[in-house]
């Protein structure tokens, strides 16, 4: 971030300046406070609870006790977690955690968890109850963690005060948006899309490392027959969950709404988001979100797979549910917020923040994707809310919603969580067509084919969306008579996606095309999406699906549409607007280099999947020695999966080497590198705090490629000395700072 | 036009050729796509497959030679600033790809459809056969609808560890999830027969169990497990299980810790077989394929000479047991 001139009031932050050594003597030694005083603070809660007790005879062993070095798990992460709050008091003093911002929202979320375990035995206390119980503890910890987190970040301070009628000097205070001071800038309650873009795609390429990693030790466990990396199947569950779900609701859904975040509003030329502050909200909920599933790998995450079906998850009757499995149910909760604050969010910016003349026929195919994804968002996700809510009460409070002996019914389960989740994989694939729309064009220099046919289309595929739901639930023992229409409905979505795959290869005839990285991405995801998409064909036909359902075959199909259909996108995406982001140029031999590891090392991962799945293996195995040994060519199939994998791990190498190593020292990037002519290319690289000068004006179509005299939008230039005006003819239209 | 025209035809024949030789790698590295057919339901359902594949071919064929083509042929140098012919649309195109994926789609609805339904055509009454499967973590128990089973010493037995069939009966498969380990009888009132109806509610919950999947890939069809939900399946097998086969009942549908491991044999047998077996329940599977061996003698005295065979041998051929015999 070179590119931002750093010019702050003088003495504004005397202690960055001053020569002072750095204080690690009292950073090392609030370091061990803090490990000691929070490792103590778990131990009184132990002895509490009966865990523990003070050794009458033997005082060292409870010093031990107290210091953590007898029970490794719990103690060691709370230890860390304290140990971080203090060595970084120790490092830059304890005012840090007064103001809103990271540090106070960290030690925030530690304290509100405290406190609402405590609150909890509290009350339990009072009505006469045993004072701790894991579940309810648990789950009101998370609840008051949550909200003391985002108290911590900030995110209330407005409006609370405006709502008891206090002053908001905030509301013309613009010193929280935009990142002008560097790094520091993303670790607070900043409000600038531009900025919140960012911190969303960093956050979800972590997590998407995190779910990747947990692919590789699946895929380590899987290269050869019994069980050699996990200690058993229930270990090989978690990691099989945790995989799920990451890359789902903490990758693929809210890293679209991260490129949607710092595209969209400029796209239509808007200067920000309709509501920054609930943009910013979102964001750190999903961050929050993140903590809660992490935080449950050390005590044991949940085992029931992403779909978390229902009696396995809420373990009802058979034995205690765990605090790995409330996780899940919470983190999806939280998640699921975060991205229905998102989703109103945009819908509320594309129906209302358009610049003048930007007509819905004139928007590009991006807005009309996340537009229709937004409310697919809103109409959906209710209802894997209220799936996991009822997995919660029946875990929790002894509900019997999927107890069947109680008149419970664990169907209602799946028909509720696929009635959001099938739509959900339309929330997870439209926005990349929009991607998709855009890279094409771009870089095939020639209009869309069918525009109105592709904006149409999403919208019927959002539609259609709606009405599949139960094709997830042929083999499930649901009413018989559903799976027809289930069948005929989802095959006849396969139309609307055939009008987008026409629309995309016939826009490459007769064009210039350019292959570029986001290129390679784009008439890759062409090939992989495709093969998904026919796969997605033969599992609609019943009797197919009655062979290869929860089997491989189907692990194979949906990593065709996710991973060869959404991460492609996500790929063609970040190359596309990398230079806009981060304002200078990646390393395009890198990127070819990627896709090559990438595109050959996912087909051998997923296309063997196919066949492992029709000669009999059942997905989320943690071992298919049986299978081997009746079909020794199993064990072929599974280690050339393992070796794709790996492949793939290596091509995220480099994609991360490359990001990092272009965004510090890349060459320096025009406004416009591939003379596209939508607006947010219009602007400089990275473009200015909120975005234009003057309002701009839309004044035709956005993809007149080749067309004479066509002109999508006029912006006034940045310098305003020039006086000069960039249209979206002027190709070379460049301003830099 | 025409030269164009036929350059792309080139590129799809070519895309056809590659596409089929990568699907039909495991027929030329492996023994085939699917396990061994052993049912008759299950051949529909292969034609299917094979239906669809072709299908599924020759689209994947028609997208990647237009893209391949355009990426050789409109493919320009970094520096060239030209622009690609400005065409917007073409409603003719648009109306055939829209209006032909819809006749496929739906034709493929139909044929899907009519294997569906002739797949089940035979009614719970008229089956020749009715299995109980309980499923639970992690196993799998089985008893025959109107068969009383005894073990070898004739003790009554209520269900059988593996899943044994007589070749050629329709055979229906009520399925349920239920841990009442010793609880049979209680688990066959509560959720089956089909005509027991509504399980009645019972505040003790120790006979429910998570759901499970029943499945034999042999046979290609599945159903869920799910307690207090009436589920089944059906098949007919169409061949018995000899000496070099080996099949099992697979849990397709994640269960817990032990989910991969909760298999059991499956076989099917001659009648008569079936009919010995019945009195001799407590026999597996892996016993019972030897019967279809060529060895003469009484079913117990076969027996014998297998279990002798198989106490030295647990890779014996049907030429050892007749040596043996």
């Amino acid at each position: 971030m070179s590119t931002v001139t750093t010019s702050r009031p003088s003495g504004s932050a005397p202690h960055i300046e001053s020569p002072e050594p750095a204080p690690v003597r009292r950073t090392f030694v609030w370091a061990v406070l803090g490990y000691v005083i929070a490792n103590a603070i778990l131990w009184l809660f132990r002895v509490w609870t009966g865990g523990m007790e003070w050794h009458e005879n033997d005082a060292w062993s409870s010093i031990r006790d107290i210091i953590g070095l007898h029970l490794p798990s719990a103690t060691t992460w709370v230890g860390a977690y304290g140990a971080v709050i203090g060595g970084v008091a120790g490092w830059v003093g304890w005012d840090a955690y007064r103001k809103p911002g990271f540090l106070r929202s960290l030690l925030g979320a530690g304290v509100g968890y405290a406190l609402g375990v405590a609150g909890t035995m509290l009350i339990r206390m009072a009505f006469g109850l045993e004072a701790y119980s894991a579940g309810p503890c648990y789950v009101f910890g998370v609840v008051v963690s949550f909200l003391v987190f985002t108290i911590g970040i900030g995110a209330w301070g407005y409006w609370f005060n405006y709502m008891i009628g206090g002053a908001t000097p905030e509301h013309e205070d613009h010193s929280n948006h935009g990142a002008r001071r560097g790094w520091k800038d993303y670790f607070i309650f900043n409000t600038d899309h531009k900025v919140i873009g960012i911190q969303y795609i960093v956050l979800t390429f972590f997590m998407m490392l995190v779910g990747g990693t947990m692919a590789e030790a699946m895929r380590g466990e899987l290269a050869q027959p019994g069980i050699q990396f996990f200690a058993d199947g229930q270990q090989f569950n978690q990691a099989m969950s945790l995989h799920g779900i990451i890359m789902l609701l903490m990758f693929i859904i809210p890293v679209f709404a991260g490129i949607a975040n710092f595209v969209l509003p400029i796209m239509i030329g808007a200067p920000d988001m309709a509501y920054p502050r609930l943009n910013a909200l979102s964001f750190w909920t999903l961050f929050f979100g993140a903590i809660v599933f992490m935080s449950s790998i050390p005590i044991g995450a949940f085992e029931a797979g992403w779909t978390n079906y229902a009696p396995l998850s809420s373990a009802a009757g058979a034995s205690e549910v765990s605090i790995g499995q409330l996780a899940f149910v919470m983190g999806v909760q939280i998640a699921g917020s975060s991205s229905i604050l998102t989703a109103v969010n945009f819908i509320v910016t594309i129906i209302a923040m358009r610049a003048p003349g930007m007509t819905m026929w004139r928007m590009p195919l991006l807005v009309w994707a996340n537009f229709t994804t937004s409310i697919l968002v809103v109409f959906g996700t209710p209802f894997i809310a209220g799936s996991q809510f009822m997995v919660l009460f029946d875990a929790v409070m002894g509900t019997r919603f999927f107890v069947s002996p109680d008149g419970g019914d664990p169907i209602a389960y799946q028909h509720i969580f696929w009635f959001y989740s099938h739509p959900a994989v339309y929330i997870m694939v439209l926005p990349g067509f929009g991607i998709i729309s855009e890279v094409i064009t771009t870089h095939a220099r020639k209009p869309i084919f069918g525009y109105k046919a592709l904006a149409l289309s999403t919208v019927a595929i959002g539609f259609l969306g709606f009405t599949v739901w139960a094709h997830h639930m042929f083999t499930s023992g649901m009413a018989e008579w559903l799976r027809l229409p289930m069948m005929i409905t989802t095959m006849l979505i396969a139309v609307p996606t055939g009008i987008k795959v026409l629309g995309w290869s016939a826009t490459l005839w007769k064009s210039r095309i350019h292959m570029t990285t986001a290129m390679y991405w784009a008439l890759g995801f062409l090939f992989t999406f495709t093969i998904g998409g026919l796969t997605g064909i033969a599992l609609a036909s019943v009797p197919f699906d009655q062979h290869t359902q929860d089997t491989y075959f189907i692990v194979a199909h949906f990593h065709y549409v996710l991973f060869g259909g959404s991460v492609f996108t996500v790929f063609a995406g970040i190359y596309h607007w990398f230079p806009k982001m981060t304002g200078r140029m990646y390393d395009e031999s890198l990127g070819r280099l990627h896709f090559w590891l990438m595109f050959i090392g996912m087909n051998l991962t997923f296309f063997p999947m196919h066949w492992l799945g029709m000669l009999g293996m059942p997905r989320r195995v943690a071992d298919y020695q049986q299978l081997a040994q009746l079909h020794p060519e199993a064990s072929n199939w599974n280690f050339v999966v393992t070796i794709g994998a790996l492949m793939q791990g290596v091509g995220f190498a480099v994609f991360l080497y490359n990001m990092a190593k272009s965004w510090r020292s890349g060459p320096v990037a025009p406004g416009n590198p591939w003379r596209s002519r939508t607006l947010e290319w219009l602007v400089s690289s990275p473009p200015p705090l909120f975005n234009f000068v003057d309002t701009p004006k839309v004044v035709g179509p956005p993809y007149d490629f080749g067309v004479p005299g066509s002109v999508h939008a006029i912006v006034a230039d940045v310098p305003p000395a020039h006086g000069a005006h960039a249209t979206g003819q002027d190709n070379g239209h460049q301003s830099e700072h | 036009m025409d030269k164009q025209w036929n350059r792309l035809v080139g590129y799809f024949v070519a895309t056809v050729v590659v596409s089929t030789l990568l699907v039909l790698v495991p027929n030329m590295f492996g023994g085939g796509w699917f396990p061994d057919l052993v049912s008759v339901e299950g051949g529909r359902i292969d034609d299917l497959a094979i239906g669809l594949t072709i299908l599924s071919i020759v689209i994947f064929s028609i997208v990647a030679a237009i893209v391949i083509y355009c990426v050789v042929h409109f493919r320009v140098a970094p520096g060239d600033d030209s622009d690609g012919e400005p065409i917007h649309g073409h409603h003719t195109i648009e109306v055939i790809w829209t209006v032909i994926p819809a006749i496929i789609v739906i034709v493929v609805g139909v044929l899907s459809y009519a294997v569906l339904v002739k797949n089940e055509e035979v009614s719970a009454k008229e089956v020749d056969k009715t299995v109980f499967v309980r499923a639970y973590q992690f196993g799998w128990a089985f008893s025959y609808d109107g068969v009383a089973l005894t073990d070898s010493d004739g003790e009554a037995l209520k269900e059988s560890t593996d899943l044994v069939v007589p070749v050629g009966d329709v055979t229906r498969y009520e399925v349920m999830a239920c841990s009442g380990r010793e609880q049979t009888g209680l688990c066959v009132e509560r959720y089956g027969p089909p005509a027991a109806k509504t399980p009645e509610p019972n505040r003790d919950s120790d006979q429910a169990d998570v759901n499970h999947a029943f499945w034999v890939p042999e046979a290609r069809l599945k159903i869920d497990a799910v307690s207090g939900v009436h589920t089944w399946t059906q098949f007919t097998t169409d061949s018995e299980t000899t000496v070099d086969q080996h099949m099992q009942v697979v849990c397709a549908e994640l269960c817990g810790s032990g989910h991969n491991g909760m298999r059991t044999d499956f076989c099917s047998v001659s009648p008569d077989t079936f009919e010995w077996w019945t009195e001799h329940a407590d026999v597996t599977c892996n016993v019972l394929r030897y019967f279809t061996c060529d060895v003469e003698g009484s079913y117990d005295s076969r027996y014998a000479a297998i279990e002798t065979l198989l106490a030295t041998d647990d890779d014996a051929t049907c030429d050892d047991l007749e040596v043996a015999a």
